[in-house]
């Protein structure tokens, strides 16, 4: 029997943590439990904005269902804040995308994600002049995300935004590197049609 | 990358580059992730116990002719309910090698505890529940229960029916891995409670709330006079568990530590404290010891001494009694562990190991006599002056010290202490009578000759002697060790 963090939380530990408990825990068991909880709020503090830009794309915009994902994920690997040696970075975006895939696998639980100018115009309820080119660009871009099935999504999001290899796609994915060039391959082909990919500078909203 | 994929890569950058998290998100995933802590816990437990129930169930439903003629339940200990505590509690790795750990040497350890019983003397049922998991001075730690259930092959003096077997998983104070260190299986055969004793020396403590134990003391004191004094301090209990490191006596190796435990504080140091007060240890060095074929004795044991030096010749019990008696009664015994019945974590457990041929030995033949001490050994013997004398032994601290008794007819005159022997003495008895009435040594099996100042070697009869208050030397021959001369008074 697997437990739900366990099929999400699938990241190999190091090799430390796999040992015997107590053989490799040296540092662990003197650190206080208040130090646990400092260390992991320190953690959120420093890179929940970057996680949580990722959630974003993979939630195709969906301000609200982003951040569930990523507390979600949070409190899942809060709960073995303790066995993470070195820098959790890794794991945690690992367990993040490995969530997506879970809640996309859900389907009968799944909402549905907010449409993304819903989303757009409640974040930025006061956007004028030419600020505005930049949000219809990125209702653009998430427009165009929305369009891809969750797993294709999740490919682009992980080749072309966190720039992993067509390798270590296939390895948080759960699949072949087949599969993974396959699904590139379909989804630059469907959001050619959709985003400007000639190579036109985007900019970025100062 | 070509220019495509740098474009889709800056679109996708631009589309989430102004996305931040609002305020209070860290504190909120904190929040949520001690709440799926707590939820998770709970979840492991149900399931732990819809499978106990499950296999309870097919195992009570199989036919009659099948089924044992007890009826198969869970054990009604409500621990074997509760949710996993401790700060390690969420360690889903940890608590499931404390399981496999537990299948896996329980029936080694267990048949040990029972004295070599039989196989077949118990069944566990159910699985086993990991009750508690953390943090402890000698590394990760696990208090693992299951219910067991003693079977109609158990000797006569294990008790039968449905008890709940207590286990500590956790580094064996070698050092070489981590093991089910000890099980105590309270009410069916040892008298230990659900305090365990680990790590190096035994110093780290995991005491289960139910145990009792509310106070302990670190070591026994033998003051300047001998009499024997404890300091107490309290447990502090969460999650059901409280964690001690007691700090390594010095100098080492001796004296050393002998923690013990009671139920409420004592008024002085030295008073004796009550039976009904005291909860003894499991010390997991003495089982780890059994399994493993090493560990320390604490006491010499001796079964075969030729100790009768003269004066009325007692029966082994009506020794024990009374140099018992005045080392408890004068505070030359160790406040914790006095009165009859004084049972030792150092001596493990009530059941007698039973050579070959008693197995089905009544306890009360044995009743009245420390089992680690049955058959043991005291020199008596009539000083010149008329006063007898028992000299005997007194483990304190896990180490031996020899005390002589001495009589004036039938009224206590003296006790006198001897210095607590090194781990492996020559002569371990060499302890001198008081008013120049001499000395009176004792090694089981040795061979034993003394001198004086005249220079001259005496041999010795036995292996136990009262010498002349001139004596100056013994020399010492036993096996395994070549002729030694022990300068007395040394």
């Amino acid at each position: 029997m697997t437990t739900a963090d366990e099929r999400v939380l699938v990241v190999p530990l190091p090799v430390s943590l796999r040992s015997a408990p107590g053989t490799a825990r040296v540092r662990g068991h003197e650190v206080a439990m208040a130090t646990v909880d400092d260390g992991f709020v320190e953690f959120v503090r420093e890179r929940s904005s970057a996680l949580l830009r990722t959630a974003r794309l993979l939630c195709a915009g969906d301000r609200a269902a982003a951040e569930d994902l990523v507390q979600d994920v949070l409190a899942r690997v809060y709960c073995r804040w303790s066995r993470i040696v070195g820098d959790p970075e890794p794991y945690v975006r690992t367990a993040l995308f490995n969530a997506a895939k879970h809640r996309w696998r859900r389907r009968s639980r799944r909402v549905a994600e907010a449409q993304w100018d819903d989303a757009l115009m409640s974040e930025h309820p006061s956007a004028e002049g030419g600020h505005e080119d930049q949000l219809a660009a990125r209702d653009v871009a998430m427009r165009a995300l929305a369009q891809l099935p969750p797993r294709m999504r999740a490919v682009i999001v992980l080749r072309f935004f966190e720039d992993y290899s067509e390798e270590q796609t296939a390895n948080v994915l759960g699949c072949s590197t087949g599969t993974v060039k396959s699904q590139t391959s379909r989804g630059l082909t469907k959001l050619r049609g959709l985003i400007d990919l000639t190579g036109d500078r985007v900019e970025e909203p100062r | 990358m070509n220019t495509e994929s740098d474009a889709l890569g800056r679109v996708l950058h631009a589309a989430v580059s102004d996305v931040d998290t609002p305020l209070g998100f860290a504190e909120a995933a904190l929040r949520k992730g001690k709440q799926r802590r707590k939820r998770v816990r709970a979840a492991m437990v149900g399931t732990a116990l819809a499978i106990t129930a499950m296999v309870g169930g097919l195992v009570s439903s199989v036919p009659v002719w099948l089924a044992d003629s007890e009826n198969v339940t869970p054990a009604s200990d409500p621990r074997l309910g509760r949710p996993t505590g401790g700060d390690l509690a969420g360690d889903a790795e940890l608590l499931s090698q404390s399981r496999i750990l537990w299948n896996r040497e329980l029936k080694a350890l267990l048949d040990r505890l029972l004295s070599n019983a039989p196989a077949g003397c118990w069944d566990a049922l159910g699985e086993p529940h990991v009750y508690w998991s953390g943090r402890t001075g000698a590394g990760p730690a696990s208090v693992v229960m299951q219910a067991i259930r003693t079977t109609d092959s158990c000797f006569a003096h294990i008790a039968r029916g449905e008890f709940t077997a207590v286990g500590l998983i956790g580094t064996d104070s070698t050092g070489k891995g981590v093991h089910l260190l000890g099980v105590t299986l309270k009410g069916a055969a040892n008298s230990e409670e659900e305090v365990f004793l680990f790590g190096p020396d035994d110093n780290t403590v995991v005491a289960l709330q139910e145990s009792g134990a509310r106070y302990y003391s670190r070591r026994a004191e033998v003051q300047a006079d001998g009499k024997v004094t404890r300091d107490w301090h309290a447990l502090s209990y969460r999650d059901g568990v409280a964690t001690v490191v007691i700090p390594p006596a010095e100098p080492r190796p001796q004296p050393q530590n002998d923690p013990a435990f009671a139920k409420r504080t004592q008024a002085q140091p030295g008073a004796t404290v009550p039976p009904e007060d005291r909860v003894r240890p499991f010390s997991t060095a003495r089982s780890r010891g059994m399994v493993t074929g090493h560990g320390n004795v604490g006491y010499f044991g001796w079964l075969n001494l030729q100790g009768h030096l003269g004066g009325p010749r007692l029966e082994f019990a009506e020794r024990l009694r009374r140099f018992n008696d005045v080392l408890d009664r004068m505070g030359y015994s160790d406040p914790a562990f006095r009165g009859a019945a004084r049972a030792r974590p150092g001596e493990l457990t009530l059941i007698p190991m039973a050579p070959a041929g008693r197995q089905g030995e009544s306890p009360s033949t044995l009743q009245g006599v420390t089992p680690g001490l049955a058959g043991g050994w005291h020199v008596t013997a009539v000083l010149p002056d008329g006063r007898t004398v028992i000299v005997g032994e007194e483990p304190i601290n896990n180490s031996v010290h020899t005390y002589a008794v001495l009589w004036r007819g039938d009224v206590v005159d003296q006790v006198i202490h001897g210095a607590p022997a090194e781990r492996d003495p020559v002569l371990p008895v060499n302890i001198r009578m008081p008013d120049g009435q001499g000395w009176i040594v004792a090694r089981q099996g040795a061979k034993l000759k003394w001198r004086s100042t005249t220079g001259v070697w005496t041999d010795l009869p036995g292996d136990a002697a009262l010498l002349p208050a001139d004596a100056e030397m013994v020399n010492v021959t036993a096996p395994g060790i070549p002729s030694t001369n022990v300068t007395l008074g040394t």
